[in-house]
């Protein structure tokens, strides 16, 4: 594809601008995170908590929902996308509802449920909430990915005498890489920055998730505890994971991108 | 072919077990390897929980030989060196209980606890503020009344300042104890830079008129308000209510006196009047008190006044480096004041609010720990916080407040802040009306906005005040 | 009968995720809305449906809608509209593409307090970036009192709210775009179509479901928004920027009226199942269009 000079200019002003404004607030914050004491603002997060079982827990957290993520709802976009059943969009019209309620009104009943299965105080607490809220959420994302796939390439496997399953592991899933990718680091982002279910199904400050580790720099209104700059330094340490996997993640996307110029 | 679709059929199966397992909470043998993680988590978790009970059970039987764990959940005091100090010194005295101190932001404290509570557990020992939220939770706080007599005996009241022992008592029982108190209704001045403005420290209204004008016209902020939290323009509504009649205030707020009565729309006529004359500086609604105007006063030194609380003493002390080379530099000099509202050449009172009083869970499996941290945190602890670090102010008639190390200008308004403490309270700060308090406080915003008169936004608030369940 | 037992194998498990932890909470939620409840007492009153009276009654309800339909609108269209011209940029690989990509996803990941502090400073009238910025520039007559006057705080909150999200919507072209099949491109070259009508004609139509889906995720998100007027205005000044979610936690967690909060929750609910309800019919009406036209 040939681009002309004028999209080049446009195109790269367009995109100065646009990063400027989407990193200004985070420089500022990154910046404040420095000021005070500068580097010693971290140093008394690092001597202050022992950050490593909270982060993990929020490992053991965000990759236990990033497999049932990808597994269930991937199966259950491509039934939706692709096969015909009975009820069919009653259940999928039911499933969205799922991604509606806000979290405050989802958090007191959802802590009986995990208090119910014993499962507090433990990640499996969290895991199934995200990967349940994720699911729904991304559900609708993946499935207009699948809607969007060839069905040709289905019905050829299919008079091949490929079976449903594995038209679903073979065909449909390595072309929905892109997609999949998009929800994958969405999931991630959502799960690792949790906050209110993470503080409370989990009463172990130690071994909380480390979303919530800034809160207990937050200062207290005439408190002593900390300076703000030390929230700030919390906060940046535990973004730059993210920050670090979304960098990865669109690796993973362009990969699949080639993947799908190859099948196409 | 037909081999593949079972073959996905099972292994579909074998993830719907594992949810099965999981949700169904019997795991049945069946499922297992898959179940296998979640089981042992569970387990640990059920285990956990046996250890922690039998403790507790034989720490009351055996009066305490074994370790306890007692958990304390607020969201002040904060994490800390103050703390950090305050628990050593708990776990040396009682080597046999641990606490793990939980903190949270204030709305975050409150909706962990409600769930918490609702659901049987919750931290043995917590924090409240007095005002609507304590009476709240009171299915689920310890009557401390007659652990109190048995520990400090008959007339225990005495020994804490009768105020906050008043705010406290139901009807001769004491839910909650107080750890500290705060005084509102204060405005800070940084008399060098008044002083730089050929200004003098206002003392009524007409003097904060007077400022506001220079300083506006010197491109500086006029007196400073965080107008965006419901808390401070309450706190400043009510020194300026309590200027004109305290009684007539405290009587509206029980239902006995209307809100449209003279005394109470002229309070709403200053605060409004405040916003139209240029006192409170532009776009006040739109700044919350901390971190937006607190940092410009404490941090930068950019604004000459602000209006903050008693609390705010604590920056003397409190080492942040900002604060040090801005707030505590080398000739700096700040006034704690009260306004005089209506110009009547008398200044406003303040009120007065139990920073935090300490509850004890009924669900609590270690009362007896519980209570034995209560205990040294209002004296031990209370000696620490407030008397080394400056945390609040003290609720206990004993202390006396030396801070070591306190510069010279914060003695001073130390010593402010204690006389008006001594002498010129007009009544609580915490309105024990959650509904009543959000009108009020609605209306602030409209009066601030203009879009009412004080007539008008009065008649709302009495509607509310007459609906009020009390 | 057998060939559909094994399509539902593929949706068993999100449908029993789905009943444990979403159905079970909407159900109590319902529950509650007919109590009068402080959500922590033992005791709980049972009202009726005096709770939604109350509701219906409240005059801040007015506001929330209002503000929900202000918001969503601009949201929605002009999210998609920049996400879709930087996908657009990107597709075509322009220079430093992967580097911009990245970074504009960045604000998506923006914890609620660095957004609050941060815009704070930018919207505030003395001293804010904002405003000095514009006094630099001489237009002192533009300058307001942004997240002060309720004429100007929504307009705040939705640009808070573009700022974190156009990286989304950007993200979601761009996926979808990928899956643009390159040859209908190289038949429209060779038929002389511009780099315009390739857009118009190619890539915006085959983009239909990530449109849908933006919609409707953009109406949802508006629903539940909470977290950037919560940390900007805090629902103010005078409810000017009060949504949904912000009402259920003020009563709630301010008010201690669990029921009131509950049946507020099953009100949104409704509204929402209302919206999705006419999106997915148009999205299926699209669907036969594509199956005839196909």
């Amino acid at each position: 594809m040939r681009k002309s000079l004028l999209f080049k200019i446009c195109g790269q002003i367009i995109c100065i601008i646009g990063t400027a404004i989407a990193l200004f607030p985070l420089a500022l914050m990154f910046i404040r995170s420095f000021q005070g004491e500068g580097i010693h603002n971290y140093m008394r997060v690092f001597e202050r908590v022992n950050l490593l079982p909270n982060f993990v827990t929020s490992l053991i957290v965000v990759f236990g929902t990033l497999i049932i993520v990808s597994m269930v709802a991937a199966m259950a976009a491509f039934a939706f996308a692709k096969l015909n059943f009975p009820f069919k969009k009653v259940i999928y019209y039911m499933l969205l509802t799922g991604m509606m309620v806000p979290t405050s009104a989802l958090i007191f009943p959802l802590f009986q449920i995990v208090k119910g299965l014993n499962l507090n105080n433990t990640p499996f607490s969290l895991i199934f909430p995200y990967a349940t809220l994720n699911c729904c959420f991304n559900l609708m994302v993946l499935k207009n990915y699948f809607d969007a796939l060839p069905n040709e390439v289905m019905e050829s496997a299919r008079i091949d005498g490929a079976g449903k399953g594995r038209i679903f592991t073979n065909i449909m899933m390595p072309m929905a890489i892109p997609g999949m990718a998009f929800v994958l680091i969405q999931t991630f982002l959502s799960a690792w920055n949790e906050l209110q279910m993470a503080m409370i199904f989990i009463n172990d400050t130690s071994v909380q998730p480390i979303s919530v580790v800034p809160l207990r720099f937050t200062p207290s209104i005439g408190g002593q505890g900390f300076p703000l700059e030390v929230m700030y330094a919390t906060l940046v340490i535990c973004l730059s994971p993210i920050a670090i996997f979304s960098i990865f993640g669109s690796r993973f996307l362009i990969e699949g991108m080639t993947q799908g110029a190859i099948k196409g | 072919m037909k081999k593949k679709t079972v073959s996905m059929g099972l292994a579909l199966l074998l993830t719907a077990s594992l949810l099965a397992g999981c949700g169904g909470k019997g795991s049945d043998g069946g499922n297992a390897g898959s179940t296998a993680d979640s089981g042992a988590a569970q387990d640990t978790a059920v285990s956990d929980d046996a250890s922690g009970s039998s403790d507790a059970a034989a720490d009351s039987e055996s009066g305490g030989g074994e370790q306890v764990t007692i958990n304390f959940q607020t969201w002040n005091p904060g994490e800390g060196v103050p703390v950090d100090e305050v628990l050593a010194a708990f776990e040396a005295k009682y080597p046999n209980i641990k606490v793990n101190h939980i903190v949270v932001g204030y709305t975050d404290h409150v909706e962990k606890l409600k769930i918490d509570m609702v659901s049987g557990e919750g931290a043995d020992v917590f924090g409240m503020q007095t005002g609507a939220t304590i009476k709240e939770f009171r299915d689920f706080e310890v009557d401390l009344t007659p652990l109190a007599e048995e520990t400090w005996g008959e007339g225990w009241q005495d020994q804490y300042i009768d105020f906050c022992i008043d705010l406290l008592n139901e009807d001769g029982k004491y839910y909650g104890l107080p750890l500290g108190l705060t005084y509102a209704g204060f405005t800070w001045a940084d008399v060098k830079m008044l002083k730089d403005n050929g200004l003098e420290v206002p003392k009524s209204y007409d003097d904060l008129k007077k400022c506001a004008d220079v300083l506006r016209a010197n491109g500086q902020y006029p007196l400073t308000i965080g107008a965006k939290d419901a808390w401070i323009n309450i706190d400043t509504w009510m020194s300026m209510a309590n200027d004109i009649n305290p009684e007539k205030l405290y009587s509206a707020i029980e239902g006995e006196t209307p809100f449209t009565d003279p005394d109470l729309v002229e309070s709403f006529r200053i605060w409004q009047s405040c916003f139209t004359d240029g006192i409170f500086q532009d776009g006040a609604l739109g700044v919350g008190v901390y971190p937006d105007t607190t940092d410009l006063f404490e941090k930068e030194g950019s604004i000459p006044m602000i209006q903050n609380g008693s609390w705010a003493a604590s920056l003397y002390v409190d080492g942040d480096p900002d604060h040090e080379r801005v707030f505590n530099s080398e000739g700096a000099n700040h006034d704690i004041l009260l306004i005089d509202w209506n110009n009547d050449g008398k200044i406003c009172p303040i009120s007065a609010s139990v920073d935090v009083c300490l509850c004890i869970n009924k669900n609590s499996k270690n009362q007896e720990a519980a209570w034995k941290f209560v205990d040294f945190m209002l004296h031990e602890g209370q000696d620490i916080l407030v008397g080394k670090y400056l945390q609040y102010c003290p609720s206990r008639k004993d202390m006396v407040l030396a801070i070591p190390g306190i510069s010279e200008d914060g003695q001073k308004n130390l010593d402010y802040i204690v006389e008006q403490s001594k002498n010129n309270i007009a009544g609580y700060r915490e309105m024990p009306y959650a509904d009543l308090k959000q009108v009020i406080s609605d209306q602030l915003t409209v009066l601030a906005l203009g879009d009412a008169t004080p007539e008008e936004a009065a008649t709302i608030i009495e509607a509310a005040s007459q609906a009020q369940v009390r | 009968m057998k060939k559909s037992f094994t399509d539902y194998l593929f949706v068993l498990p999100i449908v029993l995720l789905f009943s444990i932890f979403v159905v079970y909470p909407i159900c109590y939620n319902f529950h509650i809305s007919f109590y009068e409840w402080n959500g922590i007492n033992i005791e709980k009153n049972f009202v009726g449906f005096e709770n939604y009276e109350t509701m219906f009654h409240d005059p801040v309800i007015l506001k929330v809608l209002k503000n929900f339909v202000i918001f969503a609108l601009f949201t929605i269209m002009i999210q998609a509209f920049l996400g879709l011209i930087f996908a657009n940029f990107f597709i075509r690989r322009l220079k430093f593409s992967s580097f911009y990509r990245v970074i504009l996803y960045i604000p998506v990941i923006a914890t609620p307090t660095i957004v609050g502090n941060v815009f704070s400073k930018i919207f505030e009238t003395n001293r804010g970036y904002l405003n000095l910025f514009l006094r630099g520039l001489h237009l002192d007559g533009l300058c307001q009192q942004w997240l002060a006057d309720p004429k100007w705080a929504l307009f705040c909150v939705i640009c808070v709210n573009i700022w974190q999200w156009t990286g989304y919507s950007m993200l979601m072209y761009y996926a979808n775009m990928l899956n643009i099949p390159q040859d209908l491109y190289e038949a429209a070259v060779i038929d002389g179509a511009g780099q315009i009508q390739q857009f118009t004609k190619i890539t915006f139509p085959l983009l239909r479901g990530t449109h849908y889906t933006l919609f409707i995720m953009g109406m949802l998100g508006s629903l539940k928004c909470f977290d950037i007027p919560y940390v900007l205005t805090r629902g103010g000044p005078n409810y000017a920027t009060e949504f949904f979610s912000n009402y259920i936690y003020r009563q709630s967690f301010n008010l201690f009226k669990q029921g009131l909060g509950s049946a507020s929750v099953v009100v949104m609910f409704l509204i929402a199942m209302v919206i999705t309800l006419i999106q997915l019919k148009f999205y299926y009406r699209n669907d036969k269009d594509k199956e005839l036209a196909g």
